[in-house]
């Protein structure tokens, strides 16, 4: 006579899920009126469609937006599950300067925040998007970028809309260069940036992450 | 008198999903004949998943410390720290070798490596890297986690057996008295077995394994690791975790020690 063996009565510890930080700094001045603003729009709610899609993403990618044209936070960090995508609005000119900084500022908040409620979490993305050039200064924040990148403490991505100062996005950040947004695909872009938080978010130690080419919405 | 384990390891839904094999390698061995008492060495490794060849390395480092150890125990040339020291640096040799005949770099070979070997005169630990060992020597349930899971700031960056330092920033634990339960896992398990802040072990995880085990008989090893492939493919993990999953566990069954 066999005895059925089972360890099935095993219960879990009930740890938080690491999480993955995403904070998107998104130009909103008077050049993005009209189409660019809506296309932007649509693109923001395909990417919580996307992340809603992939049950891991859903509890450990954070997403955070601050639209600058002023500086606004739109949405503080949150679980992708609860983030609702904010309508946003047109406005006036481009502080990126100061939008950068609060941006690494709220990302480091976020980072001590999980450190002191014991939850792991991955190297935090900061994500910009602009079609113009920054009508503040931006020299300092380039340096937070620079020493942010330099000791890990942020991955620094920059998109380009048409018309926007290529070579000042190179500046901020030489070691990962802009990409140039094809036409108005901020769709496309969107759905590459819920997969690669996707890749992000189930990553295991030591794996070296590799990204998706941005072919299909950045011009290559 | 003896010990009694069990052991399993399955490939993750990640690495089902790209078609990668499972990357954990694990090895349990009772070296009976030791001359005082009854000796368990248990061993698991987590291939890194940025190596070429993560999944080679880590059943290579895991055979090659069993080996090490067990020989060291039958020709009485056991020396502690120094011997649990040696396992690793034989499993990191060989990784050497093997990068030389293959003609390909060490860092292809990345793995983790948890090591522990218990008798009744010793408990030593040996670590690189994530993932846990769980001990106790007294008959409550409270598990020790004597080394810290190694990772770095971030939860997917951690050290390996073949990073240039490995020996030195090894952690190596020693205790004098006898485990009476211990448990070994990969990190794909961590945030289901570990209460983390606590450094234990969550206890209802690990009950049902050494519940099971103290009731097994003879001839029922078969039936244990098809349980425990069971148990870490069933849903209740696969919904915790899409990484690889090794648990390695083992009681010691005897007289309890005069403490």
């Amino acid at each position: 006579m066999t005895q059925q063996i089972s360890f099935s009565a095993a219960e879990f510890a009930d740890n938080p899920e690491p999480r993955c930080a995403c904070l998107l700094l998104l130009d909103v001045s008077g050049s993005m009126a009209g189409t660019p603003m809506a296309q932007l729009n649509e693109g923001l709610r395909a990417f919580r469609q996307e992340l809603l899609l992939d049950p891991l993403a859903m509890k450990r990618v954070e997403v955070a937006i601050v639209s600058f044209g002023p500086v606004t936070i739109e949405s503080h960090f949150t679980e992708a599950g609860g983030f609702m995508p904010p309508s946003l609005v047109a406005r006036t000119d481009t502080p990126m300067g100061e939008a950068i900084t609060r941006g690494i500022e709220m990302v480091r908040r976020r980072k001590e925040e999980y450190r002191t409620h014991g939850i792991a979490y991955y190297r935090p993305w900061i994500f910009l998007i602009t079609d113009g050039a920054p009508t503040d200064a931006w020299e300092d924040a380039a340096k937070a970028v620079q020493v942010g990148e330099a000791s890990r403490a942020f991955a620094f991505f920059s998109v380009g809309v048409q018309g926007a100062n290529m070579d000042i996005l190179t500046a901020l950040n030489p070691d990962r260069a802009p990409l140039k947004l094809q036409g108005l695909q901020f769709r496309e872009l969107f759905t590459w940036l819920s997969g690669s938080l996707k890749s992000v978010s189930r990553s295991t130690p030591g794996a070296e992450l590799k990204l998706d080419s941005p072919r299909g919405w950045a011009v290559l | 008198m003896s010990w009694r384990t069990v052991g399993g390891s399955v490939a993750g839904s990640s690495h089902r999903a790209s078609g990668t094999p499972c990357q954990d390698a694990w090895a349990v061995r009772n070296l009976g004949g030791a001359p005082c008492g009854p000796v368990v060495a248990m061993v698991v490794a987590d291939g890194a998943g940025s190596a070429a060849r993560g999944g080679e390395g880590a059943a290579l480092a895991v055979r090659a410390a069993v080996a090490h150890a067990e020989d060291a125990l039958a020709t009485g040339r056991w020396h502690g720290e120094e011997t649990i020291r040696a396992c690793f640096m034989v499993a990191r040799t060989q990784l050497m070798a093997e990068a030389i005949t293959r003609g390909c770099s060490l860092g292809d070979f990345a793995c983790t490596l948890l090591m522990a070997v218990l008798g009744r005169q010793m408990t030593l630990l040996a670590q690189i890297g994530d993932g846990a060992m769980v001990v106790a020597s007294h008959h409550d349930e409270t598990l020790f986690v004597p080394i810290t899971p190694m990772t770095g700031e971030y939860a997917n960056v951690t050290r390996f057996l073949t990073d240039d330092d490995a020996m030195a920033i090894m952690e190596v634990r020693s205790f004098p008295e006898p485990a009476l339960r211990a448990a070994l896992l990969t990190d794909g398990l961590q945030r289901l077995a570990l209460r983390w802040g606590d450094e234990v072990g969550h206890a209802p995880f690990f009950r049902p394994f050494f519940d099971v085990l103290q009731h097994a008989g003879e001839g029922q090893e078969a039936s244990l690791g098809e349980a425990m492939a069971t148990f870490l493919e069933s849903p209740g993990v696969r919904e915790r975790t899409d990484d690889d999953t090794t648990l390695v566990c083992a009681l010691w069954v005897g007289p309890a020690p005069d403490v």
